[in-house]
């Protein structure tokens, strides 16, 4: 026993060595220790190299799967060794056990190895001047045919200087074959090898010619008579008893172990990045490449100030050369911790020293990546979309974002997400996803406009590009105005608000679009029942200038042409068409400008009668610089613009033209500074312009007596400042404090408002996969929309708070449990709110919306409650994947004044519109195979509230209804399920086309969903109520999207 | 106005884009509202003003099923003075005064006191606004929609607000005059008893000629309050299909316009927009109506009316077949047929009635015979023989 102890000291430190790093824990090498036993010492090697898998092939000789065989290991033999070739690296990688990471075996000294029942021979070491690599014995008998595979990258790889990150590997496969023939090698002609080896027994010549012209290599005289012996030994090799480690260095055999490890013996990842051998190869495919364990150099250490310095960078993908946000950057060793901004910026502080820096994004591959840090330094990264494995589940750190940040109620969705959620008339729809989301619902089936977590629709503030966007929706709703081809990813803060936004008091929806492809030009085509679209991107210059444009319009006339023709609406026509423009140019490494634009134009008509038209648009100009690897800075300008005009041509004398708009210029500008690596500040301010236009009629003809009219115009300044820390104590603790002033000065008649805005939150981690949060926020919202519909009409008009009306206000406290298992694969989580707004607008009875120069005195302003709890489990990796969620919820509203017996319902609570407490959703998505996946999405609900006549009446002539109480009664619960079938195109990379189809059923149960409930007098006799369902059935759709360059 | 446009017309999209939505129909359980006092009737000065006074029913009641309680009416002016209400004893809950007397210049309002339980329903006060003048009553002819457009002009000099009714009165035709009339046989338990009879009928009592009467039940108002002038223009409110057999022979309309306040105008406009409510998510929703009569003993208590205080304008139209030639029958035309005694009854089953002798007269061995809608104008519409009282034509 004395002897034993010491003996494992040694070993330990062996086995340390197999494993990367620090990583190793004691037990596990002790097992490990065990396991690898006799091998240990060949597998005192280097990890081996870890290529990031694509699609296209393997890097492994023949497949990925490990092979049990032996090695000849300087003259030894090793058997029961899992190994398998890597054709690319032209290693032998061994995995030691079972679970443990694979490792290369020095090549240099080995003689041949087996594999099954295949035999490779070190060729080099058996003396001839070959190039390196093993060779498989394909034949042996009067001459040796051996066969080499080559894996070459066809690859390609993005970003230009010190951009780390994967590449794309597709491996291409070639073979070659050498002959040898007494002591002397000659490549043969493959066409001739392949025939030999069909039938060798055929005895036709494999090219042993070769053996005789100039190419052939004879065998090296030095080595020739003392090459090993190519006969597998039969015999074990004795244990050799291990020598107290204490006396420093010992010899087995001739061979000297060393008591400690040489000095850089863990850092093997910079061996790698000078491994001369693989340089060439990879130069000689004349690619660049780097690898997930390469060591990354970040700054000078002349340069080196403390113990500390920041990296900066940006994360783009690797395909299109376009920014990536919302990716988390870590370092666990630390626990330092932030993730990319819109522009895929990020900053983060590292000790000096090697780091393990770690990248992690929803649907992209997870990368780590080994840095040296010496001073404040960059790092552009870049990353790739994962590839679904389909063999088994890959782990990702994605799921971990949730128990690093301490905000809550945030969803963030990719648009490859977004594009497979079934939808109505197979349109990809922004606002449609958003509704999948727990917590988020909308009035009805087609409707526009969505209420988050109990508010109303005007308190979200919709951001396209940093523009804001009145009125999200296109064709009463059934579109939404985004064109999903230029966006990227979507955002939706339902409660920890982050200090930099305000304005609206319920959610911010934050649309970014692309950059578009900084490599090369391409574009798409999109065609739908209703409505066709396109879209080009590509660079201007390559790697700096990239623009995007996009469109999309609709062919819709054709429907109304299925009115009948005696129908009041025969002749109605309804369009819309929208456009996005954008140019980014990168004009250093610390500078950056963009500039986008943005316009949508919907109109619709009835017969002859009345026109409406809207239209958005934006256009902002967004300069990214990065003062210095602490603190970044963004400033945006801009101009949003939101109009409508009705004409009514009814009646000649009473025509009329009513105009509407809302103005607004912004200007914003916030810095990021990282403190240190427990504090990260944002702080800025915005402000921004408002001319609204709340009515302007004027007569339509000349015979018309309409008074030409303007409401005066509402001018007003809202501006904001604000500041906040992210500030994590310890990897448990996380703790977001922000404060954001907000101050509104109205013109004419002016009027102050301002109000303190707090953004809290806070996170303490119990484990690694068990967090709990909490926060609290408060807005302030200083325009509404004046509407008396369920739902946003183009009719509803904006106005801003001023002297007659005051602010909406509300807060909101949160909490929520998140909890991740199943080996990081799902997340499970649990929120809940309550949430208090006040000074929201209701309407009176009798009240006049349009042209009223004393609005106020029409709306009564009201309470908001709302409270509910959130169930969720997502699910974002594997072949199966989406997420499923129950929600509870309320939102009712109070008038906050007691008008008498003209009080809404009495003075007491009474539901919103959008109050339907039960909720249950699901998307779901099985990939088959890489082409093939199906989408599946449910929807049920409880009913909306409606007000529904409770008695009839002879009034006037006729029936007429009275109504029950504001939203007393309910229309029968929702239940909808959609499926669609995608089948995207197959990887003919060179392929300058690409065809994708979805196959979709709208609704499959065919379920009657009611949209609304209506109660017809017509003929003033008796009253019915009747339900209208608007997809009351199976609704099949087809969507072909074309893609090129 | 126009919002409830645009939500049948959101809705005729959606119809339309889906081509597969439906209606059905939708009778959830209620709380029973039924059981209000609605109490109707403007005070018309210089002429009689007509109160009713009934409760408000079940949401699926027929029309006529409107109860009432038993009341006494009254208008009172500011002087004091009272005009009592007539109980009609035709109508129950139908009260007429005689306001014919009645002063534009003085405020009135409208009393009504429950017999049985003493509660005492009183209006606002209200004074009669300017009347407006019709300048026209007029009609046009939409060939490509193909109705008439009965169209209304008048001009006020004073007051924007305005409300109108109408009551039609018309006269129409069958297509045969028929000189024979059948008379079915009376059916024992046995069967049928023979044939039937056909005689002739004397020119008085044939079904040819039938008159009809309709009031608007639908509410009209306007607004001028965004115009330049208290004017409107052919303003087209009663549009008649071209196959609507009021306009088939003579066509009578009476339009009342009577001005309102503001207050009352936005009553009217909420009365109308609650019961035009479609459902529609784009649709105003549905308010409270709260109208201008109170309870004196609980102020609370829920009282459909907006009583106004008015008077009101009138103008009539007549529009002759023979001047506009626009009606045009949507029946096709189909040829009498020749029928034989025997087999009568069999034809009289199949909807067919006799109008004139074959080739005899006086021979009822063959009769022309022709669908019962061309030979009896009763069935051909709803109207009567029976020309009523104070028939203008």
């Amino acid at each position: 026993m004395k002897r034993t102890k010491p003996c494992l000291i040694p070993l330990l430190f062996l086995s340390l060595a197999f494993v990367p790093a620090a990583a190793q824990e004691y037990a596990e090498s002790e097992a490990f220790q065990k396991s690898a036993s006799d091998n240990s010492l060949l597998f005192r090697a280097r990890q081996a190299l870890r290529y990031n898998m694509s699609y296209d092939g393997t890097y492994y000789w023949y497949s990925p799967d490990f092979e049990v065989g032996g090695v000849m290991y300087d003259g030894r033999w090793y058997d029961d060794v899992t190994l398998n070739v890597d054709a690319f690296g032209k290693q032998l990688v061994a995995i030691p056990s079972p679970g443990r990471p694979a490792v290369e075996i020095d090549r240099d000294h080995i003689d041949f190895f087996t594999m099954g029942e295949t035999r490779f021979v070190n060729l080099r070491k058996k003396g001839y001047d070959v190039p390196v690599g093993f060779y498989e014995v394909a034949y042996e008998g009067p001459f040796t045919l051996y066969r080499v595979v080559n894996k070459k990258i066809t690859s390609d790889y993005s970003g230009a200087g010190m951009t780390a990150g994967y590449a794309i590997d597709s491996f291409d496969t070639t073979e070659s074959y050498y002959i040898e023939k007494d002591g002397s090698i000659a490549p043969v002609r493959k066409r001739k090898a392949r025939r030999f080896l069909l039938n060798p027994s055929a005895g036709r010549d494999p090219g042993t010619s070769a053996l005789a012209s100039k190419k052939a290599v004879a065998l090296s005289p030095a080595v020739s008579k003392t090459g090993p012996e190519l006969r597998i030994p039969t015999v074990d090799i004795p244990s050799v008893p291990l020598p107290d480690p204490a006396a420093g260095d010992f010899k087995i055999g001739d061979k000297t172990v060393y008591a400690s490890l040489p000095p850089g013996f863990f850092s093997d990842g910079k061996d790698k990045a000078v491994d001369d051998e693989l340089l060439r190869l990879i130069n000689a495919a004349n690619e660049m490449v780097t690898f997930a364990n390469k060591v990354y150099q970040i700054g000078q250490p002349e340069n080196a100030r403390g113990d500390h310095a920041y990296v900066n960078g940006t994360v783009r993908d690797i395909l299109s050369g376009e920014p990536i946000t919302g990716v988390a950057v870590f370092d666990d060793k630390t626990g330092s911790y932030t993730m990319t901004d819109n522009d895929g910026g990020f900053r983060i502080r590292l000790p000096l020293g090697d780091n393990v820096l770690g990248f992690s994004g929803y649907s992209l591959e997870d990368l780590h990546l080994n840095v040296h840090v010496d001073s404040d330094g960059g790092l552009d990264v870049v990353m790739k979309e994962k590839v679904t494995s389909l063999k088994g589940a890959v782990v990702s750190a994605e799921s971990m974002v949730n128990h690093r940040d301490s905000r809550m109620g945030i969803e963030r969705v990719r648009i490859n997400t977004i594009n497979k959620i079934p939808s109505a008339f197979g349109e990809a729809d922004v606002i449609k996803v958003v509704l999948t989301l727990p917590g988020v619902k909308s009035v009805g089936e087609a409707s526009s406009g969505f209420n988050v977590r109990g508010g109303s629709s005007d308190q979200n503030l919709v951001l396209f590009n940093d523009g804001t966007i009145y009125n999200p929706s296109h064709f009463f709703g059934i579109f939404s105005a985004f064109n999903t081809d230029v966006i990227n990813d979507i955002e939706l803060y339902k409660s920890s608000i982050p200090a930099e936004f305000g304005g609206r008091i319920s959610s911010v929806l934050d649309v970014r679009g692309r950059e578009g492809n900084a490599k090369k030009v391409q574009g798409s085509l999109g065609l739908g029942l209703l409505t066709s679209r396109f879209h080009i991107e590509g660079p201007i210059v390559e790697d700096r200038t990239t623009f995007i444009v996009g469109g999309r319009t609709t062919y819709s006339n054709w429907i109304f042409n299925l009115i009948p023709e005696n129908s009041a609406y025969s002749g109605g026509k309804a369009s819309f068409s929208d456009l996005n423009a954008s140019v980014t140019h990168r004009v250093n490494a610390r500078n950056t400008l963009q500039a986008y634009a943005y316009w949508s134009r919907d109109g619709f008509s009835f017969a002859r009668d009345t026109t409406f038209r809207y239209s958005n648009i934006n256009a902002s100009l967004k300069w990214r610089h990065t003062i210095s690897e602490r603190t970044g800075f963004t400033a945006v300008t801009g101009y949003d613009r939101y109009s409508n005009i009705v004409d009514d041509s009814f009646n000649d004398v009473s025509s009329y033209s009513l105009a509407t708009e809302v103005g607004q210029a912004f200007l914003k500008g916030g810095f990021k500074t990282v403190l240190d690596e427990k504090h990260t500040l944002s702080y800025g301010a915005n402000a921004i312009y408002y001319d609204l236009n709340p009515g302007h009629m004027s007569p339509l003809s000349s015979v018309s007596l309409v008074d030409e009219r303007f409401l005066p115009r509402e001018r007003a300044v809202e501006s904001a400042l604000y500041v906040s820390d992210g500030w994590k104590p310890d990897e448990k603790l996380s703790v977001d404090l922000g404060l954001r002033i907000s101050a509104f000065n109205a013109f004419a008649p002016s009027k102050f408002y301002w109000a303190p805005e707090l953004r809290a939150s806070a996170k303490y981690s119990f484990r690694d996969n068990l967090s709990v949060k909490a926060g609290f926020n408060s807005m302030s919202q200083y325009i509404h929309l004046i509407s008396n519909t369920s739902s946003v009409s183009p009719m509803d008009t904006w106005r801003l708070a001023g002297a007659s009306m005051r602010p909406q206000e509300g807060w909101q406290a949160a909490a929520g449990l998140y909890w991740t298992v199943r080996d990081n694969t799902i997340d499970l989580s649990l929120e809940t709110y309550y949430k208090r707004i006040s000074r929201s607008l209701d309407y009176k009875s009798g009240a006049v919306l349009i042209m009223n120069e004393n609005l106020a005195a029409d709306l009564v302003e009201t309470y908001g409650k709302a409270y509910g709890v959130e169930l969720m489990a997502k699910k974002t990796l594997g072949k199966l994947n989406g997420w499923v969620s129950y929600t509870y919820s309320r939102s009712l509203l109070k008038e906050m004044e007691d008008r008498g017996v003209e009080t809404i319902n009495g003075g007491a609570w009474y539901r919103a519109p959008h109050d339907k407490p039960h909720d249950f959703k699901l998307v779901g998505n099985y990939k088959f195979t890489h082409r093939y996946s199906l989408s599946v999405n449910v929807d049920y609900s409880t009913g909306r509230p409606v007000t529904i006549p409770v008695a009839v009446y002879n009034y006037g002539g006729g029936i007429r209804l009275a109504y029950s109480t504001r939203n007393g009664y309910r229309i029968p619960d929702c239940f909808r399920m959609d499926m669609a079938l995608n089948i995207d195109p197959g990887h003919y990379l060179r392929k300058l086309t690409h065809m994708s189809f979805t196959l979709g059923v709208y609704n499959v149960t065919g379920r009657k969903n009611p949209y609304s409930v209506y109660y017809n007098t017509l003929g003033g006799t008796s009253v019915k109520g009747y339900m209208v369902s608007v997809f009351a059935t199976q609704i099949p759709y087809l969507t072909l999207n074309l893609k090129f360059g | 106005m126009k919002k409830i446009h645009i939500c049948v017309f959101v809705l005729a999209v959606l119809v339309a884009l889906s081509a597969v939505s439906c209606i059905y129909p939708f009778t959830p359980e209620v709380q029973d509202g039924s059981g209000a006092l609605v109490i109707e009737g403007d005070i018309l000065l210089g002429d009689y003003t007509d109160v009713t006074v009934s409760y408000t029913a079940p949401v699926d009641a027929q029309a006529g099923a409107f109860d009432s309680p038993a009341c006494k009416v009254w208008v009172e002016d500011e002087a004091g003075t009272h005009y009592e209400g007539v109980t009609s004893f035709e109508r129950e809950g139908y009260f007429r005064i005689d306001t014919r007397n009645a002063s534009a210049d003085k405020r009135y309002r409208l009393h009504v006191v429950r017999l049985d339980d003493g509660r005492e329903y009183v209006s606002g006060w209200g004074q009669s606004p300017v009347v407006p003048e019709i300048d026209s009553l007029s009609y046009n002819l939409d060939f490509e929609r193909s109705r008439l457009n009965v169209a209304l002009s008048m001009h006020s000099r004073g007051g924007s607000f305005f409300k109108w009714n109408y009551v039609e009165k018309w006269e129409y035709r069958a297509d045969y005059n028929a000189e024979l009339k059948y008379i079915p046989p009376s059916i024992g338990w046995w069967g049928v008893n023979g044939d039937g009879n056909i005689e002739e009928q004397p020119y008085s009592e044939r079904p040819y000629l039938c008159y009809d009467t309709a009031t608007s039940s639908e509410i009209m108002i306007f607004s001028t309050e965004r115009q330049t002038d208290d004017r409107f223009v052919d303003l087209e409110f009663r549009p008649i299909p071209r196959d609507d057999l009021r306009i088939s022979y003579r066509y009578h309309i009476d339009v009342y316009l009577e001005p309102l306040s503001e207050d009352a105008y936005r009553y009217w406009e909420n009365v109308k927009a609650n019961s035009e409510y479609n459902g529609n998510l784009f649709a105003p929703n549905p308010s409270e109506m709260i109208g201008n009569i109170r309870c004196e003993q609980d102020p609370d208590e829920m009282v459909m009316g907006y009583i106004s205080v008015t008077s009101r304008a009138h103008k009539a139209l007549l529009i002759r077949h023979s001047e506009s030639r626009f009606y045009k029958d949507s029946h096709p035309y189909e040829e009498p047929v020749v029928v034989n005694r025997g087999e009568w009854y069999q034809y009289y089953k199949d909807g067919y009635l006799p109008y004139s002798y074959y080739e005899v007269p006086g021979d009822v061995s063959q009769t022309y015979w022709a669908r019962s809608r061309c030979v009896d104008c009763r069935i051909k519409g709803r109207g009567t023989t029976q020309q009523p009282e104070d028939w203008p034509i």
